[in-house]
């Protein structure tokens, strides 16, 4: 044969091998409001810059007839392109094959391009879409998912990992999206649980729809499992475009510089924050008011609103925020806040993205509930990432500073670089009005108006000690700066941090508190 | 912005503040002491068999029934000796987590 004929019967083989499930799944794929993974990496991908690798392979499995079963790609898209011009290693499990069921080699091509990503340095995208294990190929599938949940591990902090589910993901597949940087699903379409509905019936004589019990949803708002949410393949693809802006490519490269931009005009300080530290107001306004273009991207959004992390970048660099939500459980540290925060926090720090933290919390969420979830060890978890951190730290203190939520938020103690507090800021370890009840109990109750006593000296209590001065004194405090001012501070501090280096002692590695 | 509605009170060390409470804070699990004389089951399952009546005097560590939950068959024991007051649950009967299964006294 001829290389010309050759060529050409290359071109056969190809065009046969991307049919992949055929058309009438692919028809099937379309119904349930899904896009092939094909569809998929297209969209998601710069135009033109997909290069598939392993399109040809087959798997080796004999028993239940599958050596009869022809399953191309083994059910699994593989290869590499780019996003906004940059390299990224990508894998789209492929439903239309075999349900995306997980074999060997399925799990083979997966490794591989996972090996790439590491190899090369450059961020790793999985999108998931698959019926799990197969079933056919037993002890196998497991091995193969083994193999990539040790490579998730291997690679954190390494090169960003995103993992996008669009599709059911569940039993033992849930964990390599777990182990993976950030999350991405899409409403009615992402399906994620350990044991599904039908197991969950027969077991617990519980009934629950998937979506109620692993969808979108559920993982956005409640179990803190997925870090964004969207209505739309075609959403959430842009999402993960936006994200990628935010993130340098690996551990060793700082984040993209773009040129600097000024916030928009919006309301300033003092009239977004209520002086009445009771008083609610949303905390994402302070952050768009200081950051460029007045462009913050929430991660996490919807679950543990009471803490708002996020990126947005501060005279085009990138930096990463953390920030108690008054609006929101009046922002208080609990264990899905402190769970959200640490991450975060770890995150940055593993890919040197400067922190900035807002500060204005009451402290931690009184609860039986909470006490038995474990808040200590999940509060912990905050004081940990926090102080293990070596990127730049910086904190403003925008209200409230109360009690172990002080030394928690990112505090001088923690070894942030710098600390800053609005002139409004009490700075203490409990709120004037618990303060007051403690220190002059006996004295309230004994007086003749035991409420005007309380009152008179909670108002002491807050014009002597909830304010920012006495920690300034002390050197806690950097400096108390007019709210307006608060961005030039910030620009100035992160410009001089810029080659900050600080030595920690030779480990290892530590035992944070999972 | 949200309406004045949406808000809530929270009493955090003394100070009420306004703020909006959240699905799952609102929906937090309420603890209840557990009481010994109540036997409930600690895992959903199906009742296999039942070792006692009401009014039958058992001792501390005596099986009380037989209960087979996660494909284990699990014996549920006295905690305590005293009088059966009351069998709540029948054998082929299958039982959600936290089912109170036997009143002793």
């Amino acid at each position: 044969m001829s290389l010309k004929k050759k060529t050409l019967d290359l071109i056969r083989k190809r065009a046969e091998a991307l049919k992949g499930g055929g058309r009438q799944a692919a028809e099937k794929q379309a119904a349930m409001g899904k896009m092939t993974a094909r569809e998929r990496i297209v969209a998601l991908l710069d135009n033109d810059s997909f290069q598939e690798y392993d399109l040809f392979a087959r798997h080796e499995a004999t028993e239940f007839d599958m050596d009869k079963k022809v399953l191309h790609g083994d059910g699994v898209i593989t290869g590499t392109g780019k996003i906004s011009g940059k390299p990224v290693c990508i894998y789209a499990q492929d439903f239309t094959v075999a349900g995306g069921s997980l074999g060997l080699m399925h799990a083979r091509k997966i490794t591989k391009i996972m090996d790439h990503a590491m190899n090369l340095r450059v961020p790793l995208i999985g999108i998931n879409d698959s019926g799990g294990a197969r079933v056919q190929e037993g002890v196998n599938s497991l091995a193969g998912y083994g193999e990539i949940f040790y490579r998730n591990a291997i690679a954190s902090g390494v090169i960003p990992q995103i993992s996008v589910v669009l599709g059911p993901c569940a039993g033992g597949a849930v964990y390599s999206p777990a182990l993976t940087d950030f999350v991405f699903v899409v409403d009615k379409i992402s399906r994620m649980f350990i044991t599904g509905p039908q197991v969950i019936k027969t077991v617990l004589g519980e009934e629950i729809s998937m979506e109620d019990l692993g969808g979108a949803k559920v993982h956005c708002e409640i179990t803190g499992n997925a870090h964004f949410y969207a209505e739309s393949e075609m959403e959430c693809f842009q999402q993960i475009k936006d994200l990628i802006s935010f993130i340098p490519w690996n551990n060793t490269k700082e984040p993209v510089t773009v040129p600097p931009k000024k916030p928009k005009k919006g309301r300033k300080m003092d009239e977004i924050v209520p002086s009445d530290p009771a008083l609610p107001y949303d905390v994402r306004e302070v952050i768009r008011s200081v950051v460029d273009s007045s462009h913050f991207f929430e991660v996490h959004e919807n679950w543990a609103a009471n803490i708002v992390v996020g990126f947005a970048r501060m005279n085009g660099r990138p930096v990463g925020f953390v920030a108690n939500q008054p609006l929101v459980l009046a922002g208080v540290l609990d264990c899905d806040s402190s769970d959200k925060a640490a991450r975060f926090i770890r995150y940055c720090d593993a890919f040197n993205v400067p922190l900035i933290t807002f500060e204005d919390l009451p402290g931690y969420l009184p609860g039986i509930d909470q006490e038995h979830a474990g808040v200590i060890r999940h509060g912990a978890k905050l004081l940990y990432a926090y102080s293990e951190a070596t990127v730049p730290r910086i904190t403003v203190v925008l209200r409230k500073a109360y009690g172990g939520g002080y030394v928690a938020m990112n505090s001088r103690h923690l070894r942030a670089d710098f600390v800053f507090a609005w002139p409004g800021a009490e700075i203490a370890v409990m709120g004037p009005e618990g303060a007051a009840n403690i220190i002059f109990r006996k004295e309230i109750q004994s007086a003749k108006d035991p409420e005007k006593m309380r009152q008179k000296r909670i108002d002491e209590y807050r014009e002597k000690f909830s304010n920012p001065f006495v920690a300034a004194s002390r050197g806690y405090i950097d400096s108390v700066i007019e709210p307006n001012e608060t961005r030039d501070i910030l620009l100035h501090c992160l410009e001089i941090s810029e080659n900050k280096v600080v030595s920690r002692p030779d480990k290892k590695h530590g035992v944070p508190p999972f | 912005m949200a309406t004045e509605e949406t808000y809530q009170s929270l009493n955090i060390n003394g100070t009420a503040y306004v703020t909006r409470l959240t699905r799952k804070y609102e929906n937090r699990p309420k603890w209840k002491k557990q009481n010994p004389k109540m036997v409930t089951n600690g895992l959903p399952g199906t009742v296999l068999d039942i070792y006692v009546k009401t009014g039958d005097q058992v001792v501390e560590g005596e099986k009380l029934l037989s209960l087979e939950a996660m494909k284990m068959i699990n014996t549920i024991l006295a905690p305590f000796s005293g009088e059966v007051r009351e069998v709540f649950v029948k054998p082929g009967q299958t039982l959600k987590k936290g089912t109170l299964m036997i009143e002793l006294a």
